[in-house]
């Protein structure tokens, strides 16, 4: 490389600094080091007692390469073509892509394979790789590659666009235009890519001074290795470690290095916080600005702010899933704010009991009197959203997006408190970053646009300004030039260190390997390994290099990289003097067992609340029926989409309804046709979905809808045939939907019956449509789960012939359930004998339920020990009785 | 000594071979997997050439080490121990390789390829990511359900979809219109598409029905060979003509003979083709009553009136003969379950539909696949073999691996699935003999456990019969068991040949015992005991679970006193509660490793229940659940006196009523008041710390049980994490996911105890095992939309045998082909019970107890265990002690089940004090984002440049005309940034218009002069400000002619309306604070006077601050 073949020595920090502050240029090899050598330039001038001063030339590569190219595009005398960034190279990419895509076999992610082709472009140029060698390679992979290179190339060509790669290119051909540069210094770099020594060649050969800068020298230096129990414990170990220095010596500089940070951002930030400020932690308070830094972002997509902005992007007036409505109405930035927060809740679980799977905002309106805010803010955003023309370009969508979420009140407060308007300021610099996309793409169609943005947000990473801190948390990549007083890195097992290879795919890995380029094979990958390790090693007189002797099921032990350093003790680097503050609660626990628990009985002389459901859930669990009935634990439930199994019931019940009020009595059914019959119900059907479709129409689409007729006559038609067929005794229907208001022990009950049929000698059959299980062995249990027709039979007036389950089920439909003597129905129970008997046991049974249930008896005591479908555990805490 | 299969062991080294070996339990193979591994490895240029396939990361993570450590010793002297000595120099060469080769193994272990078939199948694909069609930065997850049901959801709205209507409506008539369910059910399709989508990829429909229903002939015509295999050779002698009587009889007497008539028609000698249905039909009605029972006697109803002494004779002594014939017997009844041979058209446009969508449905599988980045081993499977089909196999190989793969380990062989053996293939397609390559595939078709995943022991069996297609492989038997006491190998190997088939069947998955030797031989001991138990009930699925679980405890503590390592091997989870909770009260604490749902732990319940009440303030239960946990521990009549008469209400609401929380009792308003302290926590950046902060708040860590409670809380809180999409997550999602995880094993309890499940247990040995519930039945797998039952063929190359039966259909009552299939299924079923029994047997060490429970049947005699049960599998051997004498004790059962009283923090316990939160800091007001802002923004940045490029050449040298010819700059400028070509126009005019009016206009002039001192354009400052660094940016600054400094910012907002002047000062107003600081900084660079403004070019506006104050002091 011809920079090694530089004479002069490189430059010591000092002296680098020097010749910054006569106006050189240093170029550093990560953001982090730029922003290191800043802040280190500022101390200096500081130090000599300035108290302003220019600012210093002081950029990473990247920010260098795009002033470079500011400063050529006003040098030159003719245009110089587009530069594309990063999202603008990407969208073309996919571009590229889909236009090769054939419709049989899509690619799983258009996306994720622009992105990595966009890297494979970068390496070529970068380095310089000859392109023969693509097209003739015998890897589909690499000539796929090659075909898309060539079409990128063609439509740059065409458009006048230059992707960040090529661009740099431009700068080496040009590179005269630079003569008057001051001189630049490096620092920081590895390795300098073919195409990064050819520009500083370039410059140096237009006469720019360009020099190195050495990394500073150490004398004496610590270093050892030390064994954790997981990966995780290690960030705890590293964040101890730090903070028992940073109070030790509130001067030093503290570097804590996690490689693949951007992944455990979350996780490693928490350990922190807990270490450093346990007390902010439990207070939810904002941690203190200057106790640590983590340079990694955390994905835009993930501040609440922005996920409600998104998640509202995904609404639509005219039909949206629940869950998404629902996900908005839990966000923030909502109109109504805080004041109608407790209202929103109600609306979700209003519009749950109902069994809502699928909002309209026309479904929507008569719900949202109760929050007025909300309702006019949706009002006006709906008006908005209709009014959206189907496709515009990106810069136009922003403007849209940002109008939607105007109407609906976002971002709440027009003055957002600190990270939150940090936030905001951010969305709109995203908005800005969209619109830009407009470079390479003309228009788009909103679900487009609105997905684009949803993923370019989950790509931003973000990361509000904090002051600078002593103790910085950083990748592996960014901790290049790290100088502190003191370093941790972690991540030093056999598994992960040296990392596996990761070859571009795009490129013939036998070339890649050859070249030396990065992640290219497991040799590359050691010697990488190699000389970050010894980097590491030199950055700081104190260094700590851990690692996991575990990870989940399998036992890791120390990289061979740092097998020869000497073993720390964990317990002195990082020792535990203070227990976290969970195992400081955890051993402070003052336990005391709930002793005096009853439930209060029901008042005298108050209406018991609960009706008929007191039977049931009082028989399954005297603490379901307490807590369901008294104390209204009704729990959330989310509808499924189409309609629920108790509306496809109340189709049945309302088809059979009309059918009777039609036939009246057997002796009609007997003598229609079976044409006549099928008519009818064919009526019956049209009736009872009319009925239903008036409010659920986005549950039962046309299709789902004739399916679901279909099926209801056949249904419907068997049924018929059974009346027909398995009763002995002429019958009329004497009622249909009966209302009948009754009191058990006092406790008022409305029960609805669905039909009364009167034999000739005037004894009733209450009958029970049922299109689910039925079981009416039940009714005779102690505690019966199936309360209805024994308590409508107790309360019955007239004279009583037997009480039936009517089971509409497909090739399963039938009579079940007791009737008095000398009734013959088929599926009826044979002991008829005993009928008087039982009613009047039932009697007694639910009597004593009811009894129960006023005495406030709540024992957490499901019958036969089977929850079913209860979904309280969390309140009657069963699993936390045993 | 050497172990009495030595050559055998010393044969597997052979670099030259392919071997297939089948290794029993003990036998030690992973020792020579490692052996065999060492030996490849010295004799390759590149250890990646040797490919080692594990079946789990843990075992691939195990072996690496073990080989490692084989390295490491070869550094050593020779060791002393015989079995020691080989290892050590096999890795001894393999040391000198690597000198040789500069291969740094030691230093870069990634280097050798030992791994999961997923792992290889997932490098695979990422090295081909465009011929795969999976694109790069592929995540796996273990557990795709989530997308399998949203995939289902949207399979089944296709019906709306003009192309699947048909298809889709099919199928929802099919199941009574029930969309969930439909959904449901394909859903689980996709789980299992493993085994369907490979043959559902030619579309040819008419060629797959003959295709299935010549499997559904074969499998018939199986049937039928086995009947004939094991009819006694008189029924074939004596049945026709008894048959041919009766037929003649029964038409005589007016009576029925349509099934005897065409029997007795029946010539030859029958062996199993599908013509001779109809005789054995015959021969089963002859011989069989009505249900199916050996007839005791006959009569005329069959055709033997007594008239004819003779033929009812030689009937009665045929069927005298059979007594004893239960197989015949057995095999002639399951005639009865034999399908048809051809779908009923009604059966086969279902399965058309089905045919139909599934494919379908995997589409939208890969869509959800798609759109969230993450996808289940199955697609990558295939993936990976689509790649290698595709592309020029061996060479594309080639290609993405940068190497040959010379040598294939594969271990456990016998769990392989026919998706990994195709893809085993692959890899090995284009080898020759004799080119140095070779496989070894070690296992043990015994402990084949894995159907559920896929895999099919009939693969190993098949392999040893023929190789792979590419090589030939031969196969080696290790019978030496190492581990277990000889008792144990005794015992197993008298029992287990009776628990195994006594033929192999490669289409079933039937495999034959094989015998064990015993490494050494000791002192006989009891070590294995069947512990019987009985069920006096008869009713509950779980015969006698408490006795069980005390007679585990008894031998745990005989085992721990004797300082022996025990493990307890359930077949099923279920089947363990009760006896956890024994070792619990006990005192014993032990491992459970994925055995307690994550969803019972109390901390993760309420922690759920905190996560949904601070999520959702309309969440009763959860509200109520929360106040009822043991950090607010309220009472019933608390709870009811503060809800109970507002029964629709918000809880928050109910809670800030002051008025309302009165009505409390005292202790209760206290409780009441520390949970409304916590709750009022604001609302955090991640969903986990908010969670945590108010939980932390709550005292939540003082109220778990025990330190396993602290462990599930993390994992509780970690999941949390992982779903977090901004401060929210789905709580039905949450529930689902906290549904998939189990808590963690007590980390206060040393590995002496062990509870798990025998499938986990594959691999590990100890001192004591015990296995209980064997009477219990496991859970019955969810109905199948599809029934897909696929057997190997008997030979390589051979079409596989595939059954298929769609779901009854809500509309019909029977499907006899659907039960055929099933049955299939249940023998295959039966078969790997028999392996997981052997597995659970030879964990032991040196001690196996039995434990399992019959039914007491009505005549208070021990009742036979149920079908599916092990212990019906073991019955044979075991009879006698459960049919000695018992009795059952019921007073346990009433001990285990007395509920306890809640526990809660007393209600003075206090958080421990914390400094208050500083206030929260002061607000700023946003501006909403428009894109005419936005535009503004970006012409005004352009303006900016220019303008600074002007300020750089001196006004002097530019003209309008100059502006103008720079147009394109900007438009290019301005077009990168997003603005459409009809804006454009419009936008550079404005630029053109601000430079051109700056150059007019007198001072815009003199601002941008090139003559003045020191006239910079764009400068960046740095000083203190407050004790703290600030850099700023000026744009434009110089020293008048006076020796004054001039900072001038320039301002590109336009304004059209009447006001200007109060315009101009409200933007005065705005920077006032700024410049003023840009002012402060350069007063302490120089001790000239500083004077500042705002020049606006487009309205050629300019205005100075404070101008007669400065100009006061000049
Ligand atoms: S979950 Fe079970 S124990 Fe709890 S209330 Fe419901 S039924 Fe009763």
């Amino acid at each position: 490389m011809s920079l090694a073949a530089q004479p002069a020595a490189p430059l010591t920090r000092d002296e680098a600094l020097k010749l910054v502050e006569s106006g050189a240029t240093l170029v550093t090899g990560n953001d982090r080091l730029a922003r290191l050598l800043r802040l280190a330039y500022h101390d200096q001038r500081r130090a000599a007692g300035e108290t302003a001063w220019a600012s210093p030339h002081v950029h990473s590569w990247a920010v260098w390469m795009d002033r470079l190219w500011r400063d050529l595009v006003y040098r030159s005398t003719q245009a110089l073509p587009q530069r594309l960034n990063a999202d603008q190279e990407r969208a073309l990419w996919e571009r590229m892509i889909r236009r090769r895509e054939s419709q049989e076999k899509p690619l799983l992610s258009v996306e994720a394979t622009a992105e990595t082709v966009r890297a494979a472009w970068r390496l070529t140029v970068e380095w310089r790789l000859d392109r023969g060698v693509l097209e003739a390679s015998e890897s589909d992979d690499v000539r796929a590659f090659a075909l898309w290179s060539a079409d990128f190339e063609r439509a740059c060509a065409e458009e006048g666009f230059l992707d960040s790669a090529r661009a740099v290119e431009l700068l080496i051909e040009r590179s005269a235009a630079f003569a008057n540069e001051a001189p630049v210094l490096l620092a920081g770099f590895d390795v300098y890519t073919p195409q990064q020594t050819a520009l500083l060649d370039a410059f140096r050969r237009a006469g720019v001074a360009v020099r190195t800068v050495g990394p500073p020298p150490r004398q004496e230096r610590v270093a050892r290795k030390v064994a954790c129990e997981t990966r995780r414990d290690e960030v705890r170990a590293a964040a101890r470690w730090a903070k028992r220095l940073a109070d030790a010596e509130p001067e030093a500089r503290i570097a804590v290095v996690v490689p693949g940070l951007g992944a455990r951002r979350q996780e490693v930030e928490r350990i922190f916080r807990e270490a450093f400020d346990a007390e902010a932690l439990m207070l939810g308070a904002a941690p203190r600005e200057d106790a640590f830094t983590i340079a990694a972002g955390l994905p835009l997509a993930r501040y609440p702010l922005v996920h409600s902005a998104l998640t509202a992007l995904e609404m639509n007036p005219d039909g949206m899933p629940f869950s998404t409505f629902a996900a908005w109405l839990r966000g923030r930035g909502l109109p109504g704010g805080r004041s109608e927060r407790s209202a929103r809740g109600l609306l979700d679980r209003k519009l749950r009991d109902k069994g809502v799977s699928s909002v309209t905002m026309r479904g929507l309106s008569s719900w949202l009197k109760e929050t007025p805010k909300l309702g006019k803010a949706m009002r006006r955003w709906a008006k908005r959203f209709r009014n959206l023309p189907a496709e515009q370009s990106p810069a136009e969508w922003t403007d849209s997006f940002s109008a939607l979420l105007s109407a609906l009140g976002w971002p709440g407060r027009r003055k957002p408190s600190g990270e939150d308007f940090q936030v905001v300021e951010k969305w709109n610099d995203f908005l800005g970053a969209f619109a830009a996309l407009g470079a390479t793409v003309d228009t788009m169609r909103f679900d487009e646009a609105r997905r684009t943005l949803a993923r370019m947000a989950r790509q931003t990473p973000f990361q509000p300004a904090t002051g600078p801190s002593r103790v910085e948390v950083m990748d592996l990549l960014e901790s290049a030039g790290a100088e502190a007083d003191h370093l941790w890195a972690m991540g030093m097992d056999d598994e992960s260190w040296p990392a596996p290879a990761r070859p571009n795919p795009f490129l013939p890995i036998k070339l890649q390997r050859e070249r030396g380029l990065p992640h290219a094979s497991a040799e590359v990958e050691l010697a990488f390994a190699r000389v970050e390790t010894q980097r590491l090693l030199e950055s700081a007189p104190d260094v700590v290099l851990s690692y996991a002797t575990a990870e989940e099921d399998r036992a890791l032990s120390a990289s061979a990289l740092i097998a020869a350093l000497p073993e720390g003790k964990l317990e002195r680097l990082a020792p535990l003097t203070e227990p976290s503050l969970i195992a400081r609660l955890y051993a402070g626990a003052k336990i005391e067992p709930l002793l005096e628990d009853a439930a209060p009985p029901v008042e005298s002389g108050q209406q018991a609340p609960g009706g008929k459901s007191i039977f049931e859930f009082q028989a399954h669990c005297p603490f379901r029926a307490f807590a369901t009935l008294r104390l209204g634990a009704k729990e959330l439930r989310t509808a499924d989409p189409g309609l629920a199994a108790w509306e496809r019931g109340h189709l049945v019940h309302d088809a059979l309804e009309f059918v009777w009020d039609e036939l009246r009595d057997s002796r009609e059914l007997e003598r229609r046709s079976q044409e006549a019959l099928t008519q009818l119900i064919r009526g019956g059907v049209d009736h009872a979905m009319a009925s239903l479709l008036e409010s659920r129409r986005e549950a039962l689409p046309p299709r789902f809808e004739q399916v679901e007729r279909a099926r209801l006559e056949d249904l419907l038609l068997e049924w018929l045939t059974i009346e027909r067929e398995h009763r002995g005794d002429a019958f009329r229907v004497a009622q249909v939907e009966k209302e009948l208001e009754t009191k058990i022990r006092g406790i008022a009950v409305k029960l609805r019956i669905d039909r009364i049929d009167e034999l000739e000698d005037g004894r009733q059959l209450i009958v029970d449509y049922k299109t689910g299980e039925t079981k009416s062995k039940e009714w005779d249990k102690e505690r019966s789960i199936e309360p209805q027709l024994p308590l409508y039979a107790i309360s019955h007036e007239s004279k009583l012939g037997g009480a039936l389950f009517a089971k509409l089920r497909a090739m399963d439909s039938g009579f079940q359930g007791a009737v008095a003597p000398a009734i013959s129905i088929k599926g009826a129970d044979k002991n008829q004998d005993a009928f008087e008997e039982r009613v009047e046991l039932w009697r007694q049974n639910l009597e004593a339920i009811a009894q129960e249930y006023l005495d406030g008896e709540a024992a957490v005591d499901p019958r036969d020990n089977k929850c079913g479908y209860c979904r309280l555990p969390a309140l009657c805490r069963k699993d936390d009785r045993a | 000594m050497r172990p009495a299969d030595h050559v055998q062991r010393e044969t597997a080294l052979d670099p030259a071979r392919s071997f297939i070996v089948q290794a029993p339990a003990g036998s030690g193979k992973t020792e020579l997997l490692i052996q065999r591994y060492l030996r490849l490895l010295s004799t390759v240029e590149k250890p990646e050439s040797v490919v080692a396939i594990t079946f789990t990361r843990k075992a691939a993570a195990e072996m690496l080490r073990r080989v490692l450590e084989a390295l490491a010793d070869a550094h050593g002297k020779e060791p002393t121990e015989e079995h020691k000595r080989q290892t050590w120099a096999l890795a001894k060469a393999v040391l000198d390789r690597d000198e040789q080769n500069d291969w740094r193994i030691e230093e870069n272990p990634r280097r050798l390829e030992i791994q999961t078939i997923d792992a290889l199948s997932l490098q695979l694909v990422s090295r081909m990511p465009w011929l795969s069609r999976m694109g790069p930065r592929l995540e796996m997850v273990d557990d795709a359900t989530e997308m399998y049901a949203e995939a289902g959801l949207r399979t089944v709205a296709l019906l709306e979809e003009e192309r699947y209507t048909h298809a889709v409506e099919r199928l929802l008539r099919h199941v009574d219109n029930k969309q969930t369910r439909l959904a449901k059910l394909i859903a689980n399709m996709l789980g299992r598409r493993e085994q369907w989508l490979r043959h559902l990829i030619q579309n040819d429909i008419g060629r797959m029905r003959a295709q299935f229903e010549q499997s559904l002939e074969r499998g018939v015509e199986r049937a039928l060979r086995e009947l004939a295999k094991v009819t006694p050779p008189a029924v074939l002698t004596e049945a026709p003509g008894l048959m041919r009587f009766a037929a003649a009889q029964l038409r005589a007497d007016g009576r029925d003979a349509s099934v005897l008539d065409p029997a007795a028609a029946f010539e030859g000698t029958p062996s199993g083709r599908l013509e001779e249905l109809p005789f054995w039909l015959g021969v089963q009605t002859l011989l069989l009553t009505s249900s199916y029972d050996l007839r005791k006697r006959v009569n005329k109803g069959q055709g033997f009136p007594t008239t004819n002494k003779a033929e009812k004779q030689r009937m009665e002594s045929l069927l005298e003969d059979l007594r004893g014939a239960d197989d015949f017997v057995e095999k002639l009844k399951r005639l009865k379950d034999l399908p048809q041979t051809r779908y009923s058209d009604e059966q086969w446009t279902v399965i058309e539909a089905l045919l139909e969508i599934l494919p379908a449905a995997a589409g939208q599988l890969r869509l959800v696949f798609g759109e969230r980045g993450l996808v289940d081993f199955s697609e990558l499977t295939t993936a990976a073999l689509h790649a290698l089909e595709d592309g020029q196999g061996p060479s594309d190989l080639a290609m993405a691996f940068d190497r040959k793969i010379e040598h294939l380990l594969v271990d456990e062989f016998q769990d392989t699935s026919q998706s990994q053996m195709a893809l085993l293939e692959r890899l090995t397609e284009g080898w020759t003999p004799g080119d140095g390559r070779t496989v070894f595939l070690v296992g043990d078709p015994m402990q084949s456990i894995y159907r559920f995943r896929e895999a099919e022991v009939g693969l190993f069996l098949r392999t040893v019969k023929s190789g792979l297609p590419t090589v030939e492989i031969e196969p080696l038997r290790l019978t030496v068991n190492f581990r277990s006491r000889s008792n144990i190998v005794g015992w197993v190997n008298e029992t287990f040949p009776t628990v195994f088939p006594a033929e192999e069947d490669i289409a079933k998955g039937a495999v034959r015992f094989a015998e064990s030797a015993c490494a050494s031989e000791e002192a006989p001991g009891p070590d294995v005991e069947v512990h019987p138990f009985w069920d006096p009930q008869g009713s509950t699925a779980e015969g006698q679970p408490e006795a069980e679980a005390a007679k585990v405890v008894e031998i745990v503590e005989r085992a721990r006193a004797a300082n022996k390592s025990v493990a307890v091997l359930a077949r099923a989870r279920t089947h363990l509660p009760h006896i956890l909770a024994a070792l619990r009260q006990a005192g014993q604490r032990y491992r459970a490793i994925e055995i307690d749902p994550l969803a019972t732990s109390p901390a993760v319940l309420d922690l759920m229940a905190l996560t949904a009440a601070l999520l959702h303030p309309g969440d009763r239960v959860s509200w109520l659940a929360v106040l009822r946990a043991p950090w607010c521990g309220l009472s019933l009549a608390d709870l009811h006196a503060l809800t109970g008469d507002a029964l629709k209400a918000a809880l928050p609401e109910l809670i800030e009523d002051a008025v309302r929380r009165e009505r409390l009792s005292e202790d209760g308003r206290r409780r009441l008041e520390r949970l409304r302290a916590a709750m009022a926590a604001p609302r955090q950046r991640t969903l986990r710390a908010w969670v945590e902060g108010v939980w932390l708040r709550l005292g939540g860590p003082a109220t778990v049980r025990n330190e396993a409670g602290l462990v599930d809380a993390e994992a509780y809180l970690d999941l949390l994490d992982k779903l977090d999409e901004g401060c929210d997550v789905d709580l039905d999602r949450l529930k689902v996911q906290v549904a998939n995880l189990f808590a963690a094993p007590d980390p206060g309890a040393g590995d002496a105890i062990e509870v798990m499940t025998i499938h986990k247990a594959k691999g590990l040995e100890f001192d004591v095992v015990i296995v209980p519930g064997l009477g219990r039945r496991a859970k019955g797998d969810d109905e199948q939309l599809l029934l897909w039952l696929e057997s190997p063929a008997d030979e390589r190359g051979g079409e596989p045998e595939l059954l298929l039966a769609p779901i009854k259909s809500a509309a019909t009552k029977e499907n006899p082909i659907y039960n055929f299939v099933q049955s299939r299924e249940g023998e295959k079923e039966r078969h790997e019970r028999q392996r997981l029994l052997y597995v659970a047997a030879t964990r032991a060490k040196s001690e196996l107890h039995w434990l399992g429970a019959v039914k007491i049947d009505k005549n208070g005699a021990a009742g036979e265990p149920g079908k599916g049960s092990m212990l019906h599998l073991l019955w044979p051997r075991v009879k006698e002690t459960f049919q000695s004498p018992f009795e059952t004790d019921e007073a346990l059962v009433d001990e285990t089940r007395k509920p306890q009283p809640l526990r809660r923090l007393a209600s003075d316990w206090e958080a421990p004090q914390l400094e208050t939160p500083a206030s929260e800091d002061e607000r700023k007001p946003v501006d909403r984002y428009r894109w005419e802002g936005e535009r503004a923004r970006l012409a005004g940045t352009v303006v900016h440049d220019l303008l600074q490029e002007i300020g750089r050449e001196g006004a002097q040298a530019w003209s309008a005309e100059r502006v103008r010819s720079v147009r394109p700059r900007f438009e290019r400028a301005l077009r990168s940034a997003g603005v459409r070509k009809h804006d454009l126009e419009e936008t550079v005019d404005m630029v053109e218009r601000a430079a051109t009016r700056a150059l007019e206009d007198e001072r815009g002039r003199w601002i941008l002069d090139g003559n003045h001192e020191e006239a910079w354009s764009e400068v960046s400052l740095a000083g203190m400000d407050g004790g703290k660094v600030i850099e700023r940016r000026i744009d434009r600054t110089f020293i008048d002619k006076d020796g004054v400094r001039w900072i001038i910012d320039f301002k590109t907002s336009d304004y059209t309306r009447e006001d200007v002047e109060a315009f101009l000062r409200t933007r005065m107003e705005a920077y006032r604070e700024q410049m003023e600081q840009y002012r402060s900084l350069y007063r302490r660079l120089e001790s000239r006077p500083v004077r500042i403004g705002l020049y606006f070019p487009l309205l050629g506006a300019w205005r100075e601050y404070d101008a007669q104050a400065d100009a006061a002091k000049v």
